[in-house]
Protein backbone atom coordinates (compact mmCIF):
# COMPACT_ATOMS: atom_id res chain seq x y z
CA UNK A 1 0.00 0.00 0.00
CA UNK A 2 2.76 2.57 0.79
CA UNK A 3 4.30 2.06 -2.66
CA UNK A 4 0.94 2.57 -4.33
CA UNK A 5 0.30 5.65 -2.19
CA UNK A 6 3.70 7.11 -3.07
CA UNK A 7 3.12 6.49 -6.76
CA UNK A 8 -0.04 8.63 -6.64
CA UNK A 9 1.58 11.34 -4.55
CA UNK A 10 4.24 11.56 -7.23
CA UNK A 11 1.59 11.83 -9.93
CA UNK A 12 -0.23 14.54 -7.97
CA UNK A 13 2.90 16.62 -7.58
CA UNK A 14 4.35 16.01 -11.03
CA UNK A 15 5.92 19.05 -12.68
CA UNK A 16 7.33 19.74 -16.13
CA UNK A 17 5.91 18.63 -19.46
CA UNK A 18 2.13 18.40 -19.72
CA UNK A 19 0.77 15.29 -21.40
CA UNK A 20 -1.56 17.11 -23.79
CA UNK A 21 -1.93 14.09 -26.10
CA UNK A 22 -3.33 11.88 -23.34
CA UNK A 23 -5.69 14.65 -22.29
CA UNK A 24 -6.89 15.15 -25.87
CA UNK A 25 -7.49 11.41 -26.19
CA UNK A 26 -9.40 10.83 -22.95
CA UNK A 27 -11.28 14.07 -22.25
CA UNK A 28 -13.69 13.46 -25.16
CA UNK A 29 -14.46 10.05 -23.63
CA UNK A 30 -15.47 11.80 -20.39
CA UNK A 31 -17.84 14.06 -22.33
CA UNK A 32 -19.24 11.10 -24.24
CA UNK A 33 -19.83 9.22 -20.97
CA UNK A 34 -21.72 12.25 -19.69
CA UNK A 35 -23.83 12.32 -22.85
CA UNK A 36 -22.35 15.61 -24.04
CA UNK A 37 -20.88 16.67 -27.35
CA UNK A 38 -17.18 17.45 -27.04
CA UNK A 39 -16.60 21.14 -27.81
CA UNK A 40 -14.46 22.20 -30.73
CA UNK A 41 -12.67 24.79 -28.64
CA UNK A 42 -10.06 23.29 -26.41
CA UNK A 43 -8.00 26.10 -24.95
CA UNK A 44 -4.69 25.44 -23.29
CA UNK A 45 -3.64 27.93 -20.62
CA UNK A 46 -0.36 28.21 -18.79
CA UNK A 47 -1.55 28.94 -15.26
CA UNK A 48 -4.67 28.38 -13.14
CA UNK A 49 -5.01 32.12 -12.66
CA UNK A 50 -5.45 32.66 -16.38
CA UNK A 51 -7.72 29.61 -16.64
CA UNK A 52 -9.85 30.59 -13.66
CA UNK A 53 -10.38 34.08 -14.95
CA UNK A 54 -10.75 33.25 -18.61
CA UNK A 55 -13.06 30.25 -18.20
CA UNK A 56 -15.45 32.08 -15.92
CA UNK A 57 -15.49 35.18 -18.11
CA UNK A 58 -16.00 33.11 -21.25
CA UNK A 59 -18.83 31.25 -19.59
CA UNK A 60 -20.46 34.50 -18.49
CA UNK A 61 -20.28 35.83 -22.02
CA UNK A 62 -21.58 32.63 -23.58
CA UNK A 63 -24.49 32.44 -21.19
CA UNK A 64 -25.69 35.77 -22.45
CA UNK A 65 -25.00 34.84 -26.07
CA UNK A 66 -25.05 38.48 -26.99
CA UNK A 67 -22.32 40.62 -28.41
CA UNK A 68 -23.55 43.73 -26.62
CA UNK A 69 -23.48 42.18 -23.18
CA UNK A 70 -20.37 40.25 -24.01
CA UNK A 71 -18.72 43.45 -25.14
CA UNK A 72 -19.69 45.24 -21.96
CA UNK A 73 -18.35 42.42 -19.82
CA UNK A 74 -15.29 42.17 -21.98
CA UNK A 75 -14.51 45.87 -21.52
CA UNK A 76 -14.99 45.79 -17.76
CA UNK A 77 -12.96 42.64 -17.37
CA UNK A 78 -10.18 43.71 -19.65
CA UNK A 79 -9.58 46.78 -17.52
CA UNK A 80 -9.64 44.76 -14.33
CA UNK A 81 -7.23 42.06 -15.36
CA UNK A 82 -4.86 43.89 -17.67
CA UNK A 83 -2.34 44.71 -14.96
CA UNK A 84 -2.44 41.25 -13.45
CA UNK A 85 -2.16 38.93 -16.39
CA UNK A 86 -1.69 41.07 -19.50
CA UNK A 87 -3.23 39.56 -22.60
CA UNK A 88 -3.29 35.94 -21.52
CA UNK A 89 -6.85 36.03 -20.20
CA UNK A 90 -8.11 37.98 -23.17
CA UNK A 91 -6.56 35.54 -25.59
CA UNK A 92 -7.94 32.52 -23.77
CA UNK A 93 -11.41 34.04 -23.54
CA UNK A 94 -11.33 34.91 -27.21
CA UNK A 95 -10.24 31.39 -28.16
CA UNK A 96 -13.01 29.86 -26.07
CA UNK A 97 -15.77 32.28 -26.90
CA UNK A 98 -15.32 33.58 -30.42
CA UNK A 99 -15.56 30.28 -32.24
CA UNK A 100 -18.36 29.03 -30.03
CA UNK A 101 -20.43 32.15 -30.53
CA UNK A 102 -19.75 32.05 -34.21
CA UNK A 103 -20.67 28.40 -34.55
CA UNK A 104 -23.87 28.65 -32.53
CA UNK A 105 -22.82 29.44 -29.36
CA UNK A 106 -11.54 6.30 2.81
CA UNK A 107 -9.60 5.34 2.25
CA UNK A 108 -6.12 4.84 3.27
CA UNK A 109 -4.64 5.46 -0.12
CA UNK A 110 -7.02 8.24 -0.95
CA UNK A 111 -6.48 10.03 2.34
CA UNK A 112 -2.74 9.84 2.25
CA UNK A 113 -2.52 11.13 -1.30
CA UNK A 114 -5.11 13.74 -0.56
CA UNK A 115 -3.17 15.07 2.42
CA UNK A 116 0.04 15.30 0.49
CA UNK A 117 -1.33 16.87 -2.64
CA UNK A 118 -4.50 18.70 -1.73
CA UNK A 119 -3.72 20.20 1.64
CA UNK A 120 -0.20 21.23 0.86
CA UNK A 121 -0.42 22.49 -2.68
CA UNK A 122 -3.89 22.57 -4.16
CA UNK A 123 -5.39 24.68 -1.39
CA UNK A 124 -2.62 27.20 -1.85
CA UNK A 125 -3.35 27.56 -5.55
CA UNK A 126 -7.10 27.61 -4.95
CA UNK A 127 -6.74 30.44 -2.49
CA UNK A 128 -4.68 32.54 -4.83
CA UNK A 129 -7.07 32.14 -7.74
CA UNK A 130 -9.96 32.79 -5.39
CA UNK A 131 -8.41 36.11 -4.32
CA UNK A 132 -7.86 37.23 -7.90
CA UNK A 133 -11.32 36.25 -9.02
CA UNK A 134 -12.79 38.05 -6.03
CA UNK A 135 -11.54 41.34 -7.46
CA UNK A 136 -13.14 40.49 -10.78
CA UNK A 137 -16.44 39.55 -9.20
CA UNK A 138 -16.72 43.04 -7.74
CA UNK A 139 -16.09 44.50 -11.17
CA UNK A 140 -18.54 42.20 -12.88
CA UNK A 141 -21.31 42.88 -10.40
CA UNK A 142 -21.65 46.25 -12.03
CA UNK A 143 -22.65 44.52 -15.24
CA UNK A 144 -24.89 41.98 -13.55
CA UNK A 145 -22.62 39.06 -14.44
CA UNK A 146 -21.75 36.13 -12.22
CA UNK A 147 -18.42 34.33 -12.37
CA UNK A 148 -18.24 30.62 -11.78
CA UNK A 149 -14.54 29.86 -11.74
CA UNK A 150 -15.15 27.01 -9.32
CA UNK A 151 -16.69 24.97 -12.13
CA UNK A 152 -13.43 23.12 -12.53
CA UNK A 153 -11.76 19.78 -12.10
CA UNK A 154 -8.42 19.63 -10.30
CA UNK A 155 -6.69 17.18 -12.67
CA UNK A 156 -3.45 16.01 -11.05
CA UNK A 157 -4.30 17.92 -7.83
CA UNK A 158 -7.47 15.88 -7.41
CA UNK A 159 -5.97 12.41 -7.59
CA UNK A 160 -6.21 12.20 -3.81
CA UNK A 161 -9.69 12.63 -2.55
CA UNK A 162 -13.00 14.35 -3.07
CA UNK A 163 -15.74 12.83 -5.10
CA UNK A 164 -14.23 10.11 -7.21
CA UNK A 165 -10.79 9.90 -5.54
CA UNK A 166 -8.73 8.52 -8.42
CA UNK A 167 -6.04 6.95 -6.23
CA UNK A 168 -8.63 5.37 -3.95
CA UNK A 169 -10.76 3.97 -6.77
CA UNK A 170 -7.83 2.67 -8.77
CA UNK A 171 -6.36 0.91 -5.74
CA UNK A 172 -9.24 -1.54 -6.03
CA UNK A 173 -8.74 -1.94 -9.77
CA UNK A 174 -4.93 -2.14 -9.79
CA UNK A 175 -4.14 -3.93 -6.55
CA UNK A 176 -7.33 -5.75 -5.59
CA UNK A 177 -8.08 -6.63 -9.24
CA UNK A 178 -11.68 -5.50 -8.95
CA UNK A 179 -13.56 -5.80 -12.24
CA UNK A 180 -16.73 -3.84 -12.84
CA UNK A 181 -18.80 -3.48 -16.01
CA UNK A 182 -17.02 -2.56 -19.21
CA UNK A 183 -18.74 0.82 -19.27
CA UNK A 184 -17.70 1.69 -15.71
CA UNK A 185 -14.12 0.57 -16.33
CA UNK A 186 -14.00 2.73 -19.46
CA UNK A 187 -15.25 5.78 -17.54
CA UNK A 188 -12.83 5.20 -14.67
CA UNK A 189 -9.90 4.84 -17.05
CA UNK A 190 -10.81 8.01 -18.95
CA UNK A 191 -11.02 10.11 -15.80
CA UNK A 192 -7.81 8.59 -14.44
CA UNK A 193 -5.93 9.42 -17.64
CA UNK A 194 -7.25 12.97 -17.65
CA UNK A 195 -6.16 13.50 -14.05
CA UNK A 196 -2.76 11.99 -14.72
CA UNK A 197 -2.10 14.19 -17.71
CA UNK A 198 -2.89 17.81 -16.85
CA UNK A 199 -3.49 20.33 -14.07
CA UNK A 200 -6.83 22.17 -13.68
CA UNK A 201 -9.64 21.72 -16.22
CA UNK A 202 -12.68 23.94 -16.84
CA UNK A 203 -15.09 21.73 -18.80
CA UNK A 204 -17.89 23.71 -20.39
CA UNK A 205 -20.62 22.99 -22.93
CA UNK A 206 -18.99 25.31 -25.47
CA UNK A 207 -15.30 25.01 -24.63
CA UNK A 208 -12.78 23.15 -22.53
CA UNK A 209 -10.04 25.13 -20.89
CA UNK A 210 -7.12 23.17 -19.52
CA UNK A 211 -4.07 24.21 -17.57
CA UNK A 212 -0.48 23.06 -18.00
CA UNK A 213 1.35 21.37 -15.17
CA UNK A 214 3.35 23.54 -12.77
CA UNK A 215 6.92 24.11 -13.89
CA UNK A 216 8.12 23.53 -10.35
CA UNK A 217 6.83 22.80 -6.87
CA UNK A 218 9.16 23.42 -3.93
CA UNK A 219 8.29 21.97 -0.54
CA UNK A 220 9.88 21.70 2.90
CA UNK A 221 10.62 18.46 4.73
CA UNK A 222 7.00 18.31 5.93
CA UNK A 223 5.63 18.60 2.41
CA UNK A 224 4.43 22.19 2.72
CA UNK A 225 4.98 24.70 -0.08
CA UNK A 226 8.24 26.44 0.75
CA UNK A 227 11.22 28.15 -0.78
CA UNK A 228 13.63 30.78 0.46
CA UNK A 229 15.11 31.39 -2.97
CA UNK A 230 12.25 31.34 -5.49
CA UNK A 231 8.51 30.77 -5.92
CA UNK A 232 7.23 27.70 -4.09
CA UNK A 233 4.92 26.91 -7.03
CA UNK A 234 5.52 28.23 -10.51
CA UNK A 235 3.55 27.71 -13.70
CA UNK A 236 4.92 27.95 -17.27
CA UNK A 237 3.72 31.53 -17.77
CA UNK A 238 5.65 32.64 -14.70
CA UNK A 239 2.66 33.01 -12.41
CA UNK A 240 3.18 31.41 -9.04
CA UNK A 241 3.14 31.72 -5.30
CA UNK A 242 5.60 32.43 -2.53
CA UNK A 243 5.50 30.38 0.66
CA UNK A 244 7.62 29.92 3.76
CA UNK A 245 6.84 26.60 5.46
CA UNK A 246 3.28 26.60 4.12
CA UNK A 247 2.56 30.25 4.89
CA UNK A 248 1.65 32.15 1.72
CA UNK A 249 3.15 35.60 1.37
CA UNK A 250 3.14 38.39 -1.16
CA UNK A 251 6.45 38.51 -3.04
CA UNK A 252 7.46 41.83 -1.47
CA UNK A 253 6.99 40.49 2.05
CA UNK A 254 8.52 37.13 1.27
CA UNK A 255 11.63 38.87 -0.03
CA UNK A 256 11.94 41.19 2.96
CA UNK A 257 11.49 38.27 5.38
CA UNK A 258 14.02 35.89 3.82
CA UNK A 259 16.54 38.74 3.53
CA UNK A 260 15.77 39.81 7.12
CA UNK A 261 15.05 43.35 5.96
CA UNK A 262 12.14 43.99 8.32
CA UNK A 263 12.50 45.99 11.51
CA UNK A 264 10.92 44.56 14.67
CA UNK A 265 8.35 47.41 14.67
CA UNK A 266 7.27 46.41 11.18
CA UNK A 267 7.02 42.77 12.20
CA UNK A 268 4.90 43.48 15.27
CA UNK A 269 2.59 45.64 13.14
CA UNK A 270 1.69 42.65 10.90
CA UNK A 271 -1.96 41.81 11.50
CA UNK A 272 -1.87 38.12 10.52
CA UNK A 273 -0.22 36.24 13.41
CA UNK A 274 1.16 33.50 11.13
CA UNK A 275 2.85 36.16 8.98
CA UNK A 276 4.05 37.87 12.15
CA UNK A 277 5.37 34.58 13.49
CA UNK A 278 7.23 33.60 10.33
CA UNK A 279 8.71 37.10 9.98
CA UNK A 280 9.90 36.99 13.60
CA UNK A 281 11.31 33.51 13.05
CA UNK A 282 13.52 34.78 10.23
CA UNK A 283 14.49 37.98 12.08
CA UNK A 284 17.88 38.33 13.73
CA UNK A 285 16.74 38.39 17.39
CA UNK A 286 19.39 40.95 18.38
CA UNK A 287 17.20 43.45 16.51
CA UNK A 288 14.74 43.35 19.43
CA UNK A 289 17.11 45.78 21.16
CA UNK A 290 16.18 48.33 18.49
CA UNK A 291 12.66 48.57 19.95
CA UNK A 292 12.25 51.77 21.95
CA UNK A 293 11.68 51.23 25.69
CA UNK A 294 11.72 47.44 25.19
CA UNK A 295 10.84 45.70 28.46
CA UNK A 296 9.87 42.24 29.66
CA UNK A 297 6.98 42.85 32.07
CA UNK A 298 6.31 39.27 33.15
CA UNK A 299 7.71 35.77 32.68
CA UNK A 300 5.99 32.51 33.59
CA UNK A 301 5.94 28.84 32.61
CA UNK A 302 2.68 27.57 31.12
CA UNK A 303 0.90 24.28 31.88
CA UNK A 304 2.87 22.51 29.16
CA UNK A 305 6.24 23.65 30.54
CA UNK A 306 6.80 26.33 27.90
CA UNK A 307 7.95 29.87 28.72
CA UNK A 308 5.52 32.77 28.43
CA UNK A 309 6.39 36.47 28.48
CA UNK A 310 4.76 39.86 28.30
CA UNK A 311 6.91 42.31 26.37
CA UNK A 312 6.30 46.00 25.83
CA UNK A 313 7.85 48.70 23.68
CA UNK A 314 7.00 52.12 22.37
CA UNK A 315 6.41 53.03 18.76
CA UNK A 316 6.47 56.45 17.16
CA UNK A 317 3.33 58.59 17.29
CA UNK A 318 1.73 56.46 20.02
CA UNK A 319 1.39 57.53 23.63
CA UNK A 320 0.84 54.10 25.15
CA UNK A 321 3.43 51.32 24.81
CA UNK A 322 2.41 48.25 22.83
CA UNK A 323 2.28 44.99 24.75
CA UNK A 324 2.50 41.45 23.43
CA UNK A 325 1.86 38.12 25.09
CA UNK A 326 4.68 35.85 23.90
CA UNK A 327 3.85 32.12 23.98
CA UNK A 328 4.86 28.78 22.51
CA UNK A 329 2.45 26.51 20.64
CA UNK A 330 2.40 23.19 22.58
CA UNK A 331 2.04 21.15 19.36
CA UNK A 332 4.55 22.79 17.02
CA UNK A 333 6.88 24.60 19.42
CA UNK A 334 6.41 27.76 17.35
CA UNK A 335 6.71 31.13 19.02
CA UNK A 336 3.79 33.58 18.76
CA UNK A 337 3.21 37.18 19.83
CA UNK A 338 -0.38 38.16 20.55
CA UNK A 339 -1.38 41.76 21.30
CA UNK A 340 -2.61 42.35 24.85
CA UNK A 341 -3.37 45.09 27.36
CA UNK A 342 -2.40 42.94 30.35
CA UNK A 343 0.84 42.90 32.35
CA UNK A 344 0.57 39.28 33.48
CA UNK A 345 1.03 36.25 31.21
CA UNK A 346 -1.89 34.17 32.51
CA UNK A 347 -4.24 37.14 32.58
CA UNK A 348 -3.24 37.93 29.00
CA UNK A 349 -3.83 34.36 27.88
CA UNK A 350 -7.22 34.11 29.58
CA UNK A 351 -8.30 37.57 28.39
CA UNK A 352 -7.50 36.59 24.82
CA UNK A 353 -10.42 34.15 25.12
CA UNK A 354 -12.57 36.70 26.98
CA UNK A 355 -12.21 34.91 30.33
CA UNK A 356 -10.86 35.81 33.78
CA UNK A 357 -10.03 32.42 35.27
CA UNK A 358 -9.40 29.28 33.27
CA UNK A 359 -8.30 25.75 33.99
CA UNK A 360 -6.72 24.52 30.76
CA UNK A 361 -7.50 20.80 30.91
CA UNK A 362 -5.43 20.21 27.80
CA UNK A 363 -3.91 22.27 25.02
CA UNK A 364 -2.91 21.33 21.51
CA UNK B 1 -15.71 31.17 38.58
CA UNK B 2 -13.04 29.09 36.90
CA UNK B 3 -13.79 27.86 33.40
CA UNK B 4 -12.53 24.45 32.30
CA UNK B 5 -11.30 24.67 28.74
CA UNK B 6 -9.56 22.56 26.10
CA UNK B 7 -7.52 24.78 23.79
CA UNK B 8 -7.14 23.83 20.13
CA UNK B 9 -4.88 26.58 18.81
CA UNK B 10 -6.86 29.80 18.68
CA UNK B 11 -10.13 28.01 19.52
CA UNK B 12 -11.02 27.09 23.14
CA UNK B 13 -13.73 24.57 24.01
CA UNK B 14 -15.05 25.60 27.42
CA UNK B 15 -17.38 23.32 29.37
CA UNK B 16 -20.94 24.50 29.95
CA UNK B 17 -23.88 22.74 31.59
CA UNK B 18 -26.29 22.85 28.68
CA UNK B 19 -26.75 24.31 25.22
CA UNK B 20 -28.56 27.64 24.82
CA UNK B 21 -32.05 27.36 23.34
CA UNK B 22 -32.94 27.64 19.64
CA UNK B 23 -29.65 26.55 18.13
CA UNK B 24 -29.49 25.11 14.64
CA UNK B 25 -27.01 22.33 13.99
CA UNK B 26 -24.46 23.28 11.33
CA UNK B 27 -24.15 21.15 8.22
CA UNK B 28 -20.36 21.24 8.12
CA UNK B 29 -17.37 19.63 9.77
CA UNK B 30 -15.32 22.82 9.59
CA UNK B 31 -15.30 24.91 12.74
CA UNK B 32 -12.90 27.65 11.71
CA UNK B 33 -11.08 28.08 8.43
CA UNK B 34 -7.51 29.42 8.63
CA UNK B 35 -5.95 31.73 6.10
CA UNK B 36 -3.36 29.18 5.01
CA UNK B 37 -5.55 26.25 4.11
CA UNK B 38 -5.45 24.74 7.61
CA UNK B 39 -8.90 24.42 9.15
CA UNK B 40 -10.13 23.35 12.57
CA UNK B 41 -12.47 20.47 11.80
CA UNK B 42 -13.89 17.45 13.63
CA UNK B 43 -15.27 13.97 13.38
CA UNK B 44 -18.20 12.92 15.59
CA UNK B 45 -20.09 15.59 17.47
CA UNK B 46 -22.63 18.32 16.87
CA UNK B 47 -21.63 21.84 15.86
CA UNK B 48 -23.76 24.96 16.33
CA UNK B 49 -22.70 28.40 15.13
CA UNK B 50 -23.97 31.35 17.12
CA UNK B 51 -21.91 34.44 17.80
CA UNK B 52 -22.18 36.01 21.21
CA UNK B 53 -19.96 38.98 22.01
CA UNK B 54 -16.33 39.24 20.94
CA UNK B 55 -15.28 35.67 21.69
CA UNK B 56 -18.05 33.07 21.52
CA UNK B 57 -18.41 31.71 18.00
CA UNK B 58 -20.77 28.83 18.77
CA UNK B 59 -21.39 25.65 20.70
CA UNK B 60 -20.35 22.02 20.43
CA UNK B 61 -21.60 18.72 21.77
CA UNK B 62 -18.76 16.21 21.81
CA UNK B 63 -19.29 12.47 21.73
CA UNK B 64 -16.28 10.39 20.78
CA UNK B 65 -15.01 13.55 19.08
CA UNK B 66 -11.69 13.96 17.32
CA UNK B 67 -10.55 17.46 16.43
CA UNK B 68 -8.35 17.96 13.39
CA UNK B 69 -5.87 20.64 12.43
CA UNK B 70 -2.57 20.09 10.65
CA UNK B 71 -0.66 22.09 13.28
CA UNK B 72 -2.40 21.12 16.51
CA UNK B 73 -2.34 17.78 18.30
CA UNK B 74 -0.48 14.54 17.71
CA UNK B 75 -0.35 13.96 13.96
CA UNK B 76 -2.95 16.72 13.61
CA UNK B 77 -5.51 14.95 15.83
CA UNK B 78 -6.81 15.67 19.33
CA UNK B 79 -9.48 13.86 21.36
CA UNK B 80 -12.03 16.18 22.95
CA UNK B 81 -13.79 14.56 25.96
CA UNK B 82 -17.53 14.00 25.69
CA UNK B 83 -19.44 17.03 26.91
CA UNK B 84 -21.16 20.30 26.06
CA UNK B 85 -18.97 23.26 25.20
CA UNK B 86 -19.07 26.85 24.13
CA UNK B 87 -16.42 27.61 21.52
CA UNK B 88 -14.32 30.70 22.04
CA UNK B 89 -12.11 32.25 19.39
CA UNK B 90 -8.94 33.94 20.56
CA UNK B 91 -8.66 37.68 20.07
CA UNK B 92 -5.83 40.10 20.40
CA UNK B 93 -5.75 43.60 21.76
CA UNK B 94 -4.68 46.27 19.29
CA UNK B 95 -4.67 50.07 19.46
CA UNK B 96 -7.79 49.87 17.26
CA UNK B 97 -9.57 47.50 19.66
CA UNK B 98 -10.04 43.74 19.94
CA UNK B 99 -9.59 41.75 16.75
CA UNK B 100 -9.87 37.99 16.18
CA UNK B 101 -6.55 36.21 15.94
CA UNK B 102 -5.95 35.59 12.25
CA UNK B 103 -3.68 32.69 11.42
Amino acid sequence: MPAYRDMWIEKGLKTGETDWDTFDKYMPICYEAAGLVYPKNVVRVQSPLVGGLAASIAQAILQKKGDAVGGAVDDAVRDAVRDAVDGAVDDAVRDAVDDAVRDAVDDAVGDAVNDAVRDAVRDAVDGAVDDAVDILIKTLKKTGQVLSWHCWLGGQFWVGGWYWGVAFVNFFFDICKLKLSKDIMKRALAYRKVCESVNYIWPNRDFVMVCARPKKINRDDRGRPHSETEKSIEYPDGWGLYHLHGVKLEKEWWEKIVKDQMSPDEIFAIDNIEHRRIAYEYMDKTKMKQLKDYKVLDEQIDGKGNPMKIISFTVQKMDEPLKFYNCICPSTGREYFIGTDKNNCLEAKNASFGLDKVEYADEW
Amino acid sequence: MENKCWRHGEVAFCEIKKLPAKLKQADTKTIVRGSHGNSHSFDNGKLYFKKDGEHIIGYFVAKNTTLFHAEHGKNGEAKLPDGVYEMRKQTEHTPAGLIPVVD
